[in-house]
């Protein structure tokens, strides 16, 4: 881990939070990495956060994957902030570019779970209110079930079918070519 | 091996965030999606969720274009063609009661006119049924054409030479005078599926800003180019070369629930 600064400049940036997992885990991280979730930043914000943030929806082993991810894109955040005056335009533009590469291939690596996981990732995005890692994991969701029939549909996501089979025959037959 | 853990249930919200993301360019998963179970069948048939989806989406998908098959010898027949995988059916009364031309599509209404007297103008929304004949306006003559409604904030032209496909942009240059600079060359010849080369001739034949696709008409067939992705897809068998009138709009499962007339199709 590459470490904080020790210049007065740094204070802000370094201040830590803690989260507690659902198994009761502690998680240090910086308030830059926390404040990706609104709902952690409204906590910051109100002074409710003293003695940690108890996440009881969020197990350890979710919230370490979480964390992860808020790293790198408070990173990124921090970087755009960072880099200014000492690039050109053209080379600033260059090292964004660079920057959004990488940032895409960690996205891309850090979808590579399995659906429950996936499903684990949604809940704890949408209750912490993580806007991009929301939008990430729905998209993967979303995408996956394209060309696919509702039953595969339940099947690959353990979804539990509640229609009758009346209703869901109505169903078929008032839109039987969505079903051929 | 223990099988995989099963994905837990997830809550309303988690779900709308999913859905939102359902990509719109073919209505059948839509559909299919909404008989997956009750909570997401309540959120695909919901006019404010489906408010929030068209929102999130903002340029509706290419779902069909207008176009007359036949000539060399053949009759002329106006079609209204899909070039989704799988065919969402439309209400047809307006189509079916005698013969018609499309003029111009825009925000999911279509401008008809009704042969033979082709002044009769009719406005119709292909997924709701809905028409309105309009007034025969008074600025008519013998030749003309008619729109919508234009507002366009792109001008571009495309045109095919030898196997290429050039588009050409209106651009100010630094001196702040207008003119047209070609921004892009496809070759057609590597683009087109290989069982539908060589082709000999190929017109463009329409254009639909909002999902950035051309139409392209040639001798093996008509075939649709999505210029962001690149994606090739053939819609047509080969037919005279009128421009044709592409029909964006999202078709989502509400048009299919009770609240709209039930959709009819006849091939």
């Amino acid at each position: 881990m590459a470490s904080a600064g020790s210049g007065d400049e740094k204070a802000a940036a370094a201040a830590m939070i803690t989260l507690i997992s659902s198994d009761n885990e502690k998680f240090e991280v910086t308030e830059a990495t926390a404040t990706l979730s609104q709902t952690i930043r409204h906590m910051i914000e109100d002074g409710c956060t003293d003695g940690g943030v108890p996440l009881p929806n969020v197990t350890s082993k979710i919230l370490a994957r979480v964390i992860e991810y808020c790293k790198k894109h408070a990173t990124a955040a921090a970087g755009e902030e960072g880099s200014s005056s000492s690039f050109s335009d053209a080379a600033f533009l260059e090292v964004d570019r660079a920057f959004l590469e990488e940032l895409e291939e960690f996205d891309d690596a850090f979808l590579e779970v399995d659906r429950a996981t996936l499903f684990d990732l949604i809940l704890a995005a949408n209750y912490l209110d993580i806007k991009g890692l929301l939008n990430l994991t729905c998209q993967k969701v979303a995408d996956s079930v394209k060309g696919k029939t509702p039953e595969q549909i339940r099947e690959m996501y353990n979804i539990v079918n509640d229609l009758t089979p009346e209703e869901e025959a109505e169903i078929r037959r008032e839109t039987q070519w969505a079903f051929e | 091996m223990a099988p995989p853990r099963p994905p837990p249930e997830l809550v309303d919200d988690a779900i709308a965030e999913i859905l939102l993301r359902l990509p719109p360019d073919e209505p059948r998963d839509l559909f299919r999606a909404s008989v997956v179970c009750k909570p997401w069948r309540r959120l695909l048939t919901d006019a404010a969720f489906l408010h929030r989806y068209r929102r999130f989406h903002r340029a509706p998908p290419l779902l069909r274009f207008f176009f007359h098959s036949g000539g060399r010898g053949k009759p002329i027949v106006p079609r209204f063609i899909p070039t989704t995988a799988v065919a969402s059916p439309f209400p047809r009364p307006v189509l079916d009661c005698q013969p018609w031309s499309a003029f111009d599509c825009r925000h999911g209404r279509v401008l008809l006119f009704k042969m033979p007297e082709i002044r009769n103008l009719t406005v119709w929304d292909p997924i709701t049924g809905d028409q309105e004949e309009l007034q025969h306006p008074k600025i008519l003559c013998k030749y003309f054409s008619a729109a919508v409604l234009c507002a366009d904030d792109l001008l571009g032209i495309a045109r095919v030479k030898g196997s290429s496909l050039y588009l050409w942009s209106r651009k100010v240059n630094a001196q702040g005078v207008e003119g047209w600079v070609q921004c892009r060359a496809i070759d057609l010849r590597t683009l087109l599926p290989a069982d539908d080369n060589p082709f000999v001739v190929a017109f463009v034949i329409g254009f639909a800003e909002s999902t950035r696709s051309i139409f392209i008409s040639t001798d093996v067939g008509i075939f649709v180019i999505e210029l962001n992705s690149g994606r090739v897809r053939k819609v047509s068998e080969p037919g005279i070369y009128y421009p044709v009138v592409p029909f964006m709009s999202f078709y989502t499962p509400d048009c299919a629930c009770g609240k709209l007339p039930l959709p009819s199709e006849k091939n």
